[in-house]
């Protein structure tokens, strides 16, 4: 009985599949039975929507066939490849954590069955419901680093001339993607060229789209660790930590983050974009004339602004700490390139207690600036919150 | 930090609730759950009226979900329904503005008689739209000067706002405002822990 309810569900999904190909959203209809006579599969406006009650009978019926068929051992012993995919797909609608079948999905992809396209659209299509999925993220990683591959090999076939380092080539298919990310700046990389065209210009549109993707993602469900660890991955794949993308993503982000002030995951994120600047902030001062110090200083501005509007946001002040610790260790480096140009000068001692003291000043002004505002708020939380961060302040002036 | 639903009722001296305009910015949920939330948001904002005093606020938090209200000494009421990330005192800062614009527009007399589709009031959803952004609104620096010494008083959870031996369970299966599917949609919520639902 359950299984010819299940087979007829699969053919209907199927066919809304086929019917339409630009379904963007699916979900779940909180429907326990069936109710009526008609398909407890709808689509509204290229939204499917699903009745819970048949959920388990589709599943049950697309798990089971598929697994059969990979064991090689039950009566499934030959399936058309389209097959698969369509049931594949049916599991991973309901599941995606199962790890079996995105690796079938792969298989699929190595045979030539599906395209990445076809299989970036279902992962998409599957975030709409499980946004933080990470087995789902993680498949797409799989794909995007097939898709870059590729980009990379045919730049060398129609460059093997040039015999230069692996590392250099890399770096030619991620000026390639970034050309236009930031519209002011010069442009830096003369060799771009080298790209096939075409390729490039898809690729480059299903890397911006990924963006938008993480965004959604992290827009529907709070912390999505998953959503911005999947956008570092893009920032170091595709762009390999290019200069531009780092600046032109810590500028665009800006906004979502005031809207966003309880996302630790999100402020992540910006530190990494912060860090990644840092180590390469010899080539921000020289390509971009942007001064890390500066960016580091906004930031806390910014941060300490957010503070006040906005109290009792224990995020906020893990990103306080972050960014004063890095405006820190700055003072820090300098120092230690003090001591080397100066090793030999008499007036090393100086200058070393003046950056001492330099560091000394911005805690203690800090310490006043916390004691002085947040300290004394009216709301039990923030004075909380306060206290912990001048305690760490404290002992950071200690050491 | 979002808003998501803005609403003006009258609360009846003998404790009746009668909506009399709402505006709900819902495009962050999914579309087949936007009609059940909607519904819910309307009974949550209802059932806290009901329980709030006249001339006072509150604030109530149910998950990630924080509705504030104000029910003033003439019985109108607001209500507002934000995620925990907006700052409470602009959310009462728009209800006031939103109630005094209610009183200039629509006279005092008609409260108890209109219903929520005569009402000639249509501004709710450009100050849901204006005050998404609290910093772009100009309710930061408003917020000292306008809000009175009423205090807020908070609730963190819904259950605290009902009188005793009231359930919200009970309460849900036995409303008129909610379809079935709803009813279902908190249900199998409540059972799978969702976060995505109200209340």
């Amino acid at each position: 009985m359950s299984d010819v309810r299940g087979s007829r569900l699969f053919t209907d999904l199927n066919n809304i599949f086929r019917k339409d190909l630009s379904i963007d959203e699916y979900d779940v209809i909180p429907v326990t039975e069936p109710v009526h006579n008609k398909s407890p599969l709808v689509v509204i406006e290229h939204k499917l929507g699903v009745e819970l009650w048949c959920i388990p009978i589709l599943y049950q019926y697309a798990y089971d066939k598929l697994l059969s068929w990979r064991a090689r051992d039950g009566t499934e012993k030959f399936l058309e490849p389209g097959e698969v995919c369509n049931l594949c797909r049916a599991v991973l609608l309901v599941n995606p954590e199962c790890y079996t079948v995105w690796n079938i999905r792969k298989e699929c992809v190595e045979n030539g069955d599906l395209t990445v396209d076809e299989d970036l659209k279902l992962g998409e299509l599957i975030l709409t419901k499980h946004p933080k999925s990470p087995e789902t993220f993680i498949h797409r990683r799989w794909l995007l680093q097939r898709l870059l591959n590729k980009s990379l090999l045919s730049s060398n076939d129609s460059n093997h001339s040039n015999s230069s380092v692996e590392s250099s080539e890399l770096l030619v298919g991620v000026d390639g993607i970034s050309v236009n990310f930031l519209p002011t700046n010069q442009n830096t990389c003369s060799n771009n060229h080298i790209l096939p065209k075409q390729i490039d210009r898809n690729l480059h549109r299903t890397v911006h789209h990924e963006f938008d993707i993480c965004l959604r993602a992290a827009e529907h469900y709070a912390c999505n660790y998953n959503a911005w660890s999947h956008r570092i991955w893009l920032i170091q794949a595709a762009f390999n930590s290019a200069v531009q993308v780092l600046l032109s993503e810590f500028r665009t982000t800006v906004t979502w983050f005031t809207q966003h002030v309880s996302d630790h995951c999100g402020f992540h994120y910006r530190q990494f974009l912060l860090k990644s600047l840092i180590n390469q902030s010899q080539a921000v001062s020289c390509k971009f004339h942007v001064d890390v110090n500066d960016l580091l200083n906004q930031e806390f501005d910014k941060t300490t602004d957010l503070i006040g509007t906005y109290p009792g946001h224990e995020a906020l002040w893990y990103h306080r700490k972050f960014v004063l610790h890095q405006i820190i260790d700055e003072i820090k480096t300098k120092k230690d390139q003090l001591r080397e140009t100066l090793s030999k000068d008499n007036g090393i001692d100086l200058k070393r207690s003046r950056v001492e003291s330099e560091r000394q000043q911005l805690l203690e002004k800090e310490l006043n600036l916390v004691s002085n505002k947040e300290l004394l708020s009216c709301d039990k939380r923030e004075c909380e919150l306060a206290n912990r961060y001048i305690v760490w302040i404290k002992r950071m002036l200690s050491l | 930090m979002k808003l998501f639903s803005l609403s003006v009722s009258y609360k009846s001296p003998d404790g009746k609730v009668q909506q009399l305009k709402s505006a709900h910015e819902l495009s962050s949920f999914g579309y087949f759950q936007r009609g059940s939330i909607r519904e819910f948001m309307e009974f949550t904002s209802k059932i806290i009226v009901e329980r709030t005093a006249v001339c006072s606020r509150a604030s109530v938090k149910e998950q990630d979900y924080i509705c504030h209200v104000s029910v003033r000494s003439d019985n109108l009421a607001g209500v507002v329904i934000a995620d925990h990330e907006y700052p409470q005192r602009v959310a009462h800062t728009l209800i006031n503005k939103v109630l005094d614009e209610f009183t200039s527009k629509i006279s005092k007399q008609q409260w108890p008689v209109l219903k929520e589709s005569e009402v000639n009031f249509t501004t709710l959803p450009d100050y849901l739209q204006k005050y998404q952004n609290p910093k772009e609104s100009d309710a930061m620096t408003r917020i000292q000067s306008d809000l009175d010494e009423t205090k807020i008083i908070l609730y963190n959870t819904m259950e605290s706002v009902l009188q005793r031996g009231e359930k919200l369970d009970d309460l849900v299966e036995k409303s008129e405002g909610l379809s079935t599917q709803s009813k279902t949609f908190y249900k199998t919520a409540k059972k799978t822990n969702s976060c995505c639902v109200i209340l």
